[in-house]
């Protein structure tokens, strides 16, 4: 049976993982090397590598990626700065399994279908940022600064070949005041592909609730770098509580 | 023939330095090539990537590698086909059109969703719930879990081939395959921890 995820998301600016609160003010908690390696013998699922300066700098540390990979022994997702299909092509390259696309995808749809073709749909995620805007969870347009209907967009982006979908509360980033679960549970029911839920996970009651909407994984960063849990602690309580999760 | 070191096929299908990570991890040598005649003087070859059936398939025979892995069989030497590799070891895959693979095991490659209202891609990790006595799983405990990211797979059509199956959605799928000295798997062994390194070791130790 297949196994529900849980996934550490480094943030990574230049050579050094930051952890941001909200995305902006953000705190160096260590060198990426050395914290991938760890997360590598812990069970952890999955690693994201997200950079956040890439875009704006139109700069992707391939070197780093690549690096990274080596002693990466679990899939490695990496996003930040893609523009165009030869970023993603070059990041596959450099020991990258997934690509995560997020501001690309309101200035160059077509690099979803592009990769999609090339490397199949399990090859790219697309980043969705939700806001609160009038009381609402919208999609934010990080480009445009507009906001549009979650409900319509995910299945857009479903319908351009998306493998899965990150869903990345970003007012609760870094706050750890837990998710938005009504919302998971609506998203989750409008599409087929899988979703994985992040931003704003402080407890494994969090992940637990995350995983009762039916969502395949969660992505976390402030809990293993703030709070002292441990992957094998969180799977060990979701485990208890009915999560099929992997233990070995 | 070279018989320690292994030959990784480079058809610009990405993904390659994943594999040689691997390898390196448990310090087995490999030469990675995207030539057929420097890829043919070793005894065990590995075929991996990352992408669509059609595209795999187009690079595979545009370098020459088709007709390579076609001999390098029929002389007894190991292959052992990964995630895609596996699929294009088939006779025909189904993934945005029919197009036809290596041939080397009759079968299809196939829509998981096909018939079934399931989410695809499957992707995560996984455990086996039918196993068979394939040789690269020696010393592997059989409730390991190893990282499965595909959304199609494979129908075996031809008796003798060896095959362990998964469960996705109360749905069996086929995962490890065996026919005599051609190895397949749909998982990603570089990608699955302490079991993975386990059955990379046992392919080089073949």
């Amino acid at each position: 049976m297949l196994k529900k995820r849980i996934i550490p998301a480094l943030l990574i600016k230049g050579s050094s993982i930051v952890k941001s609160i909200k995305f902006d003010e953000h705190r160096i908690v260590g060198d990426f090397i050395s914290t991938s390696k760890v997360f590598s013998k812990r069970f952890a699922d999955e690693m994201f590598i997200l950079d956040i300066d890439a875009y704006k700098n139109e700069n992707i540390n391939y070197a780093n990626i690549f690096e990274i990979s080596k002693f990466c022994n679990m899939p490695l997702t990496v996003g930040g700065g893609i523009k165009k299909f030869e970023h993603a092509k070059k990041l596959f390259e450099n020991g990258a399994d997934k690509v995560v696309i997020r501001t690309s995808y309101f200035e160059n749809k077509n690099i979803i279908s592009d990769i999609a073709k090339y490397y199949g749909n399990q090859s790219v995620i697309v980043c969705m940022d939700i806001k609160l805007n009038n009381n609402r969870l919208m999609m934010y347009d990080n480009n445009s600064s507009n906001f549009l209907d979650p409900f319509n967009e995910i299945k857009n982006i479903e319908n351009l070949g998306a493998g899965e979908i990150l869903i990345n509360f970003v007012d609760l980033d870094g706050t750890m005041n837990g998710f938005d679960i009504n919302f998971l549970n609506k998203m989750n029911d409008k599409t087929k592909i899988p979703l994985i839920a992040m931003g704003g996970c402080g407890s494994k009651k969090d992940f637990l609730e995350a995983f009762n909407t039916g969502v395949e994984a969660v992505a976390a960063g402030s809990i293993f770098f703030w709070i002292g849990e441990t992957i094998i602690s969180i799977k060990e309580y979701l485990y208890k509580n009915g999560v099929n999760v992997r233990l070995n | 023939m070279e018989n320690k070191t292994i030959g990784i096929i480079d058809y610009n299908i990405g993904n390659i330095t994943s594999i040689k990570n691997g390898f390196d991890l448990i310090k087995v040598d490999t030469f990675i090539s995207n030539n057929p005649s420097e890829i043919e003087k070793f005894n065990k070859i590995v075929l991996i990537g990352v992408g669509s059936f059609p595209a795999a398939m187009k690079n595979l025979n545009d370098f020459g590698f088709s007709n390579l892995l076609l001999n390098h069989v029929e002389k007894g030497g190991f292959v052992l086909g990964i995630c895609i590799g596996m699929q294009l070891l088939m006779s025909e895959g189904n993934e945005f059109k029919n197009t036809p693979g290596l041939n080397l095991i009759k079968g299809t490659v196939d829509g998981m969703n096909i018939n079934n209202n399931i989410k695809v891609p499957h992707v995560g990790w996984n455990n086996f719930n039918n196993y068979d006595d394939i040789k690269i799983f020696d010393k592997i405990n059989i409730k390991s879990n190893f990282y499965f990211v595909h959304s199609f797979s494979v129908n075996i059509k031809e008796e003798n081939v060896k095959k362990m199956e998964f469960n996705y959605s109360e749905k069996n799928f086929i995962g490890a395959i065996q026919k005599k000295n051609i190895f397949g798997v749909q998982f990603h062994p570089e990608k699955s921890q302490e079991p993975g390194l386990q059955l990379l070791k046992n392919f080089s130790n073949l």
